[in-house]
């Protein structure tokens, strides 16, 4: 297990590098000039220079590379050309609400997509297993930010239980954190649980056509048992591996969320830096996320691994 | 095909061939009316019997505006498709037939796949100024990743086989042993991932325009037309509607197909 973790964390670190070149070099290569843009349209080619030149621009992309490295090493993101404070101080403010909201979606996804894409897979062609592809077809035909207008629209403003708006800490408020976490939570959920519910329909039904499946049948275990313990615990890896895949999805997704619901988390972070034209910002996010991504992934490879001695080998 | 893989196959394209009618008979259909016209008298009226979706918040007819859009949201997602299925095949079989340039290509694949989509394409569109091409161009980059995985993987299936063996032992040029002998034997998984990319370029385009990172808002797009009704969506949710349903049921039109394909040429791929 040792071995494979250090193995697996070792095969992490240059996809990290990769991550953090290809952040910096989308931004550098990509055509327009940053200063320009940044000091708008009314700015004479005079500041232009000068930001050009206060913020480094004017240096070889091998010197500005390295010493952005340099400072990422340090944890310094740089600072934000709008507010003028640091990525990494702005990152922190906003961790919170897009943590929990990532984590409610999955918890919501989980507890939807692993029981229906199982009875699914109970009985092929039957109501759930119908239901499983269509929604899971749906999940996939329909935008984030409409899912969450249509459940805004329909719950909170003929219900009134759920707030449409805004983000409270479960720390601090937890019932106001239910409150607005919710119906952005659900939105979110609602192409992550398609996702899982195929894959676990998927899995399933190859792990139940298997032989140790017909000796337990054969046997004379009750039928649940038979499904949850030696069904579902074989699938386990191959649904976790997809739930970390598929973080992409929840990752993009609560840039649009938040957007929808006003919640100050990452992903509003990034959309008012990308209005603002706010560089360092949107490098430094893009950059914390796909870390984050890369992390996530590392985390499930390394559960996978406890949990299924296969896949040390 | 059994008979259960037909009835979604002919559902999804009977979608899009009619997203495809609207969008090529777009001036016809839209009537007298310009997609760009500004009529501050008939701003934001409900639907009637005159404009039976109504108008949006500066007046122009809804249903002219979103047969127009059908044009742009087709071209985004056939044009997506096509460009990152054709970057990401070249990629991906440079990787899986050069060995000493595998490593290299497969780790910055990596660190872009590690980007999402929606983050590289919003991030692509900060630099970039807001056009149509720059959409599409932002888009490609941010699915190519996924093709070239595919394309590397196939290609090292195929790679082994006895004919590719032949080949390279009869002195074929490499050009026409990647082209002639080796994508047209990986080009069915290619050829359903490609729809997939479509689908989620048209969804891309529609997220880009919405958070106002996408293409300008005088063409437009379905995702325009939404970003324009998304300030009033409590009091006027008509103006979402129908750029709503036609965005879902192109999305869901390529969907469709595109399962249908992989069932019938690509069973492993699911």
């Amino acid at each position: 297990m040792l071995g494979y973790a250090i193995r697996r964390i070792a095969a992490a670190v240059p996809v990290a590098f990769c991550v953090a070149l290809l952040v910096f070099a989308l931004l550098y290569l990509a055509p327009g000039d940053p200063a320009a843009v940044m000091a708008g349209d009314a700015a004479s080619p005079a500041d232009i220079e000068k930001l050009r030149i206060a913020l480094g621009l004017d240096r070889p992309f091998l010197e500005r590379f390295l010493h952005w490295l340099a400072g990422l090493a340090h944890g310094d993101l740089g600072t934000s050309v709008f507010t003028g404070l640091p990525v990494s101080m702005l990152i922190g403010q906003r961790v919170l609400a897009t943590a929990m909201l990532m984590l409610t979606a999955m918890l919501i996804s989980g507890a939807i997509g692993i029981p229906a894409g199982t009875l699914a897979a109970c009985r092929p062609g039957g109501i759930a297993d119908r239901a499983v592809l269509i929604g899971g077809v749906l999940g996939f035909s329909v935008p984030v930010f409409l899912i969450g207008y249509l459940l805004a629209y329909l719950s909170a403003s003929r219900l009134g239980w759920f707030a449409v708006e805004g983000f409270a800490s479960p720390f601090v408020d937890f019932v106001g954190f239910l409150r607005t976490i919710i119906l952005p939570a659900a939105t979110l959920a609602f192409a992550y649980a398609a996702l899982i519910a195929r894959i676990t329909r998927a899995t399933m039904l190859e792990i139940l056509a298997q032989d140790h499946i017909r000796t337990a049948r054969a046997k004379g275990l009750d039928e649940a048992y038979i499904v949850i313990v030696h069904g579902l615990s074989n699938a386990a890896t191959p649904i976790l591996t997809i739930m970390g895949m598929g973080a992409a999805v929840l990752l993009g997704g609560a840039v649009v969320t938040e957007t929808v619901f006003g919640i100050p988390g990452l992903g509003r972070l990034t959309v008012d830096a990308v209005l603002r034209r706010d560089y360092p910002v949107i490098q430094g996010v893009t950059l914390f996320l796909a870390f984050l991504f890369v992390a996530i992934n590392l985390l499930i490879d390394l559960l996978c691994a406890a949990i299924d001695p296969r896949v040390r080998q | 095909m059994s008979r259960r893989g037909a009835v979604p196959l002919a559902l999804g394209l009977a979608i899009l061939l009619a997203m495809a009618f609207l969008a090529v008979a777009a001036p016809l259909l839209g009537g007298d009316r310009d997609p760009g016209l500004i009529l501050p008298a008939e701003r934001a009226l409900g639907p009637s019997f005159a404009r039976p979706f109504g108008t949006d918040l500066l007046g122009p007819d809804l249903f002219t505006r979103a047969v127009f859009g059908a044009r742009v949201s087709l071209l985004v997602g056939f044009g997506g498709a096509l460009a990152a299925t054709a970057a990401g095949t070249i990629i991906g079989m440079i990787a899986g037939y050069v060995r000493g340039l595998d490593g290299v290509i497969m780790r910055l694949i990596d660190g872009l796949m590690s980007i999402p989509p929606v983050l590289l394409a919003v991030t692509l569109m900060a630099v970039m100024r807001g056009s149509l091409w720059n959409v599409i161009a932002a888009i490609t980059l941010a699915e190519l990743p996924r093709v070239a995985r595919l394309a590397r993987a196939s290609v090292q299936t195929v790679r082994g086989q006895i004919f590719v063996q032949a080949a390279i032992v009869s002195g074929a040029p490499t050009t026409t042993i990647l082209l002639r002998h080796i994508l047209p034997n990986i080009a069915a998984s290619l050829f359903v991932q490609a729809s997939f990319i479509g689908a989620s370029a048209i969804m891309l385009e529609a997220v880009l325009s919405f958070i106002g990172a996408g293409i300008p808002p005088t063409i437009p797009s379905w995702g325009n037309i939404m970003a324009e009704g998304r300030s009033l969506w409590q009091v006027k949710p008509h103006i979402l509607a129908l750029p709503a349903l036609f965005l879902c049921g192109t999305v869901l039109g390529v969907n469709l197909v595109g399962d249908a394909l992989r069932d019938r040429f690509d069973p492993r791929g699911a």
